[in-house]
């Protein structure tokens, strides 16, 4: 070798860049690297407000303004759509292609269990490079929108992320039908939720029903006048309370009656006053009011936890449309979409995706054409089948039972 | 708790009587979830895996099978006392939610849901297992960085709303504090750390009773030095449990994707559980790469392995707790 040579070889000359590039993105440090620094990324993604987000965080901290601008300029209020994470993700792509070629070379002199692994290795290498591409094809040439439609009226076109976009046919809304669990799908059992009010100095207790606006009068036996009548009514119901620490006021963070509490509104004797009740903490209101002497009542309220209940009255169970594609005014297709049940036809699919229950006439649904969805699917399968064949499939083709391994 | 307290008699004392006794415990424990589970399968008429009461209690089923699976497979009572209590505990943190069986939304009526939520809490108790064995292996080396990294995150939690304060001051121009002074801001959040009943409360007091198991478990290990042996089947169950999480980790994101996808169109959003499920996926690519390219064993593997599993908290609670986004109705 003479010294010609190694000037030929060395990083910084034309023939030598390419292949420093190549080793560069073919190295397991530089890739996890690149790995490392997109999870730091997604962390920041998800910390810091994203999109739409970030009118709602200025809504609450307009204090905020200047610097979300900053975060914006930076590209850190949109990481996911931003140069620098497509850059990301550009690299990581390279990086996989250059894996994927060493793998398959090492493919071509491995036996018996190695070479399983060695498959199973670049099957998901190659996978992730499927689903990369599919995301690229959706980026670039699919199409996404959304359709409000009443009942009878027929569209063609929408407005998609590219526009607006003419469809090859036509939709129509010929029904929109919204579903709401009801008294079949609940098993018969008592009321699962009762206020209990309990008027010590006049020896009574009583139990109503948990239904809010409804409004229900204690009367002590033989009582005639004010002081002998309490009316209490639940004004306010809240699933989940919790208190908004910033304004100070109660509001309830899901559906589910992780935190039951009702504000009771108790008036007696022309004096009025509220309290707010809550299912798991019954003395917390007690101890809350067991100072104010014109309190006569002590109040409880109590949530049926011993039996489950299936189904509640009033929820939403579905809400589906029946759509009909016409072609040339004709209808050619007909079927009634729900969640999880969207109608494909040409190359679209219309997906259930709101209604409005103020007006049940009215559907809006959305559309999709994903072209590259196809090839993230085979992606996935041979994702699945790459794992199995790594940590399944060679360790047992090397001594019949699980064992741990070194892919070279 | 029969089976933790047995399991940790057997592992003090000799004799392998009490960690037999605990593993039978356990096989109950995971048989009667299982009835519990498909009683309320059939009693809901849809699978139970719709909300946070319904997935802890598959989470704490999936930890104890798969330590029983473990268990059939090698002859390890070290990881009984930990698998019990973390199953344990989960349990204990469901029964703080409502087990009123709920109609299912919508979005949920789909068949989906049973292989995207089964799959990922598979892969979540193979990750929970390989915690506890990456925290048993450095107790068993009597790690002295690890002896001192519950006390540390105690610390940090109790600590973590005024710093949290500070940030949003300096980052965002945002000012909480009470009575208009940051000052005052800064010890009314510190207080509610110490003094309040919420999130980060639960989690300081959590980390403080952690802290203080491990500082037993270092004294029962005190005098016993770690076999050879026993540390190269630690890292080797490490890595077949990470391996088996991996695998469904990523069946889980994918059936969810497929599902995403033909319910709303989309089979990647960029959801905050999405991105820290691919975060977990990241760190356990990381773990495995390093571990079968680079040899990486012992200590090394038991920290990703901690420090993985963080990342699977957060993409199952503190995601729900902390983030909106598209699986918020599975929040509770």
């Amino acid at each position: 070798m003479n010294n010609t040579d190694k000037t030929e070889r060395t990083p910084f000359s034309a023939a030598g860049f390419p292949l420093a590039v190549f080793r560069l993105l073919g190295s397991l440090r530089f890739a996890l690297g690149v790995v490392l620094l997109i999870t730091a990324a997604c962390v920041a993604g998800t910390l810091i407000p994203q999109g739409y987000q970030v009118g709602k965080f200025l809504e609450r901290y307009p204090e905020a303004q200047r610097r979300m601008e900053i975060l914006d300029t930076l590209g850190l209020t949109h990481v996911f759509f931003s140069r620098w994470f497509v850059v990301l993700l550009c690299v990581l792509a390279a990086s996989l292609l250059v894996c994927t070629f060493r793998r398959f070379q090492a493919l071509r002199g491995a036996v018996g269990a190695k070479r399983i692994r060695v498959c199973g290795s670049l099957f998901t290498h190659i996978s992730l490079l499927l689903v990369l591409v599919g995301g690229v094809i959706r980026a670039v040439w699919g199409e996404k929108g959304y359709i409000e439609l009443r009942e009878g009226e027929t569209i063609d076109q929408f407005v998609g992320s590219h526009g607006m976009t003419q469809l090859p046919f036509a939709v129509r809304l010929a029904d929109f039908t919204l579903e709401l669990y009801g008294e079949s799908d609940r098993k018969q059992q008592p009321p699962a939720e009762r206020l209990l009010v309990a008027w010590p100095e006049k020896g009574l207790m009583k139990a109503f029903p948990a239904v809010v606006g409804v409004p229900y009068e204690v009367t002590a036996p033989g009582g005639t006048a004010d002081a002998d009548t309490c009316r209490v009514t639940i004004r306010r119901y809240f699933p989940d309370f919790y208190i908004d620490t910033v304004s100070l006021e109660g509001g309830t963070r899901s559906d589910e009656p992780n935190n039951p509490a009702v504000s009771v509104e108790v008036i007696h004797a022309g004096q009025y006053r509220t309290n707010w009740i809550f299912a798991r903490f019954p003395d917390f209101g007690e101890q809350a009011g067991a100072e104010n002497p014109t309190d006569p009542l002590h109040l409880r309220y109590e949530v049926g936890m011993s039996e489950p209940s299936v189904g509640r009255s009033g929820a939403i169970k579905a809400y589906k449309s029946r759509l009909q594609i016409l072609t040339d005014g004709k209808p050619v297709c007909e079927k009634t979409i729900a969640v999880n049940a969207p109608l494909s036809y040409g190359g679209y699919t219309f997906y259930q995706s709101g209604y409005n229950p103020k007006d049940l006439k009215w559907t809006s649904l959305q559309v999709v054409r994903d072209p590259g969805v196809i090839i993230v699917y085979i992606g996935f399968v041979l994702m699945m089948v790459g794992l199995t064949l790594v940590f399944w499939v060679a360790p047992m083709a090397e001594t019949g039972k699980p064992k741990d391994g070194v892919v070279s | 708790m029969l089976a933790l307290v047995a399991a940790i008699i057997g592992l003090v004392g000799k004799g392998r009587l009490f960690d037999k006794v605990a593993t039978c415990l356990i096989g109950a424990g995971v048989v009667v979830q299982t009835s519990y589970i498909l009683a309320r399968w059939v009693e809901a008429g849809r699978p139970p895996f719709s909300n946070m009461f319904e997935s802890l209690v598959l989470f704490a089923w999936s930890v104890a099978a798969i330590y029983l699976m473990l268990r059939i497979w090698i002859d390890l009572p070290l990881i009984a006392p930990p698998a019990a209590l973390m199953s344990a505990m989960v349990l204990a943190y469901a029964s703080t939610y409502g087990f009123e069986i709920q109609p299912l939304v919508p979005a949920l009526q789909s068949n989906w849901l049973s292989f995207h939520v089964f799959t990922c809490f598979l892969g979540y108790g193979g990750f929970a297992i390989a915690f506890v064995v990456g925290i048993g292996y450095l107790v068993a080396i009597k790690d002295a960085v690890f002896r001192w990294f519950f006390w540390a995150i105690a610390v940090l939690i109790a600590i973590s709303k005024p710093i949290f304060l500070c940030i949003t001051y300096v980052l965002f121009g945002l000012n909480k504090a009470d009575g208009g002074t940051l000052a005052a801001g800064i010890g009314a959040s510190f207080n509610s750390v110490i003094l309040g009943p919420g999130v980060v409360a639960k989690l300081f007091y959590g980390t403080i009773a952690a802290a203080i198991m491990i500082e037993i478990c270092y004294w029962i290990v005190r005098r016993k030095s770690m076999q050879r042996k026993t540390g190269e089947t630690l890292d080797l169950v490490m890595t077949r449990t990470v391996s088996f999480g991996f695998i469904f980790l990523t069946l889980g994101i994918i059936t969810g994707a497929v599902w995403a996808n033909s319910a709303w169109g989309s089979y990647w959003t960029w959801d905050p559980k999405e991105v820290w499920s691919l975060i977990t996926w990241l760190i356990y690519a990381v773990f495995l790469h390093c571990k079968f390219m680079r040899g990486w064993r012992g200590r090394r593997a038991a920290w990703i392995s901690i420090i993985g599993f963080v990342s699977v908290l957060t993409t199952y609670v503190g995601v729900n707790l902390l983030m909106d986004g598209l699986h918020s109705y599975g929040s509770k």
